[in-house]
C-alpha cells in the first residue's frame, strides 16, 4: 500500500522534533526541514479511498481530528506553529520541502506574527425559550387581543435588541484584549447545540501574556449572556486556525 | 459551582470540527496532494455543521 505524508503544520527549523504518534497510530510525527523551516508530517499507510472514506465516518473523522489536533497542541507548546487544514497530503518529501521553499516567505511572516499568540475561541448561543403558558383567559375583546398582541410584539423586538446589544459589547470587550479578531457566521447542523442557536462564532488571537485577562473578561461576559438567558461559551488555548491564512 | 469560565478544551467537537474546516491553510491544487477531491470531502463534511442561512 503508498505511504503518503500527512502534514500538520509548519513550524520554525529550530523546533525539535516531536515524539509522537500521528493520526496513523504505526508511524510517528516527524519533522521535514528546508528553507529555515519545518513541517509536522507523518506517514499514513491509507490509501486515498480508503482516507476519504474514513474522513466522511463520523467517529473516524473524530479520531482523525483529535489525533491533528494533540500533534499541533503539542508544537504550540513550544512555539508558534502554522496549522494545516485536515487533508494536506503529499506524496513524496520532495513535495513537502519544495512547499516550505516555495512559501517560505508567507511561512515565516506567519510564524512571526504568531509568536507568543494563541487563538481562543467564544462562541454565543440563545438559549431555545420554554413556551411561554397560554393567557390564562380569552381576550374579552378585539381590543384586548390587539393589546395582547402588541405587547408580544414590542418583547420580541426588545428581546432582540437585548441579544444585538450583548453581542456589540461582548466582541468589543474581547477585541480590546485581542491582537487580532475574526468573526465567521454562526453554525448551525448535528455538532452544534440543539437547545440553542448559536448567534455569534468568532476567534481572538490573544497574546499569552493577556490570555488570563482575556479568560476573566470572558467569564464576566459569560455572567452577563446568562442573566439574559444566552450562553457563553470559550475555548482554546487553540493553534491560530483563522489567523493563518497565507494569502498576502 | 466554580464562578470561574472553565475553557472547553477536550469536549467540543464542534469547536474543533469548525477550526479544521474553516481555518487553517488550505494548499491550492497545484500541489502534489494526493487526495484531489480533497475539496470534496471538505463539502460533504460541512454537512455536519453549516452556517445558519439569512
Amino acid at each position: 500500500m503508498p505511504e503518503h505524508l500527512w502534514v500538520y503544520g509548519v513550524v520554525s527549523g529550530q523546533m525539535p522534533a516531536p515524539a509522537q504518534p500521528g493520526i496513523d497510530p504505526g508511524y510517528r510525527v516527524q519533522l521535514i526541514r528546508a528553507a529555515g523551516l519545518a513541517a509536522l508530517v507523518s506517514r499514513v499507510g491509507y490509501n486515498e479511498y480508503a482516507l476519504r472514506a474514513a474522513l466522511q465516518d463520523m467517529d473516524a473523522l473524530e479520531t482523525v481530528a483529535r489525533a491533528h489536533e494533540r500533534v499541533l497542541d503539542a508544537a504550540l507548546a513550544c512555539g508558534p506553529v502554522v496549522p494545516f487544514r485536515i487533508g494536506a497530503v503529499f506524496v513524496t518529501e520532495t513535495g513537502v520541502r519544495d512547499l516550505l521553499t516555495q512559501a517560505q516567505m508567507a511561512f515565516v511572516k506567519t510564524l512571526a506574527r504568531l509568536r507568543g499568540h494563541a487563538e481562543w475561541g467564544v462562541k454565543v448561543y440563545a438559549l431555545h425559550q420554554v413556551a411561554a403558558p397560554a393567557a390564562s383567559t380569552p381576550p374579552s375583546s378585539g381590543t384586548d387581543y390587539l393589546a395582547r398582541r402588541s405587547s408580544a410584539r414590542a418583547t420580541a423586538v426588545r428581546e432582540r435588541h437585548d441579544v444585538e446589544e450583548l453581542l456589540l459589547a461582548t466582541h468589543q470587550q474581547l477585541t480590546d484584549h485581542a491582537t487580532e479578531t475574526r468573526v465567521s457566521p454562526p453554525l448551525d447542523g448535528p455538532l452544534t447545540r440543539s437547545d440553542a442557536d448559536m448567534v455569534l462564532n468568532a476567534a481572538y488571537l490573544v497574546a499569552d501574556a493577556d490570555a488570563h485577562e482575556f479568560g476573566a473578561v470572558a467569564a464576566q461576559l459569560a455572567r452577563d449572556a446568562r442573566d439574559r438567558g444566552m450562553a457563553l461559551e470559550l475555548s482554546g488555548p487553540w493553534p491560530a486556525y483563522h489567523f493563518s491564512s497565507l494569502e498576502p | 459551582m466554580s464562578e470561574e469560565l472553565t475553557p472547553l478544551r477536550d469536549v467540543a467537537l464542534v469547536d474543533l470540527i469548525d477550526r479544521l474546516l474553516s481555518g487553517g491553510v488550505v494548499l491550492s491544487g497545484d500541489v502534489t496532494l494526493a487526495i484531489a477531491d480533497v475539496d470534496l470531502v471538505h463539502l460533504c463534511l460541512r454537512l455536519l455543521i453549516t452556517p445558519v442561512g439569512p
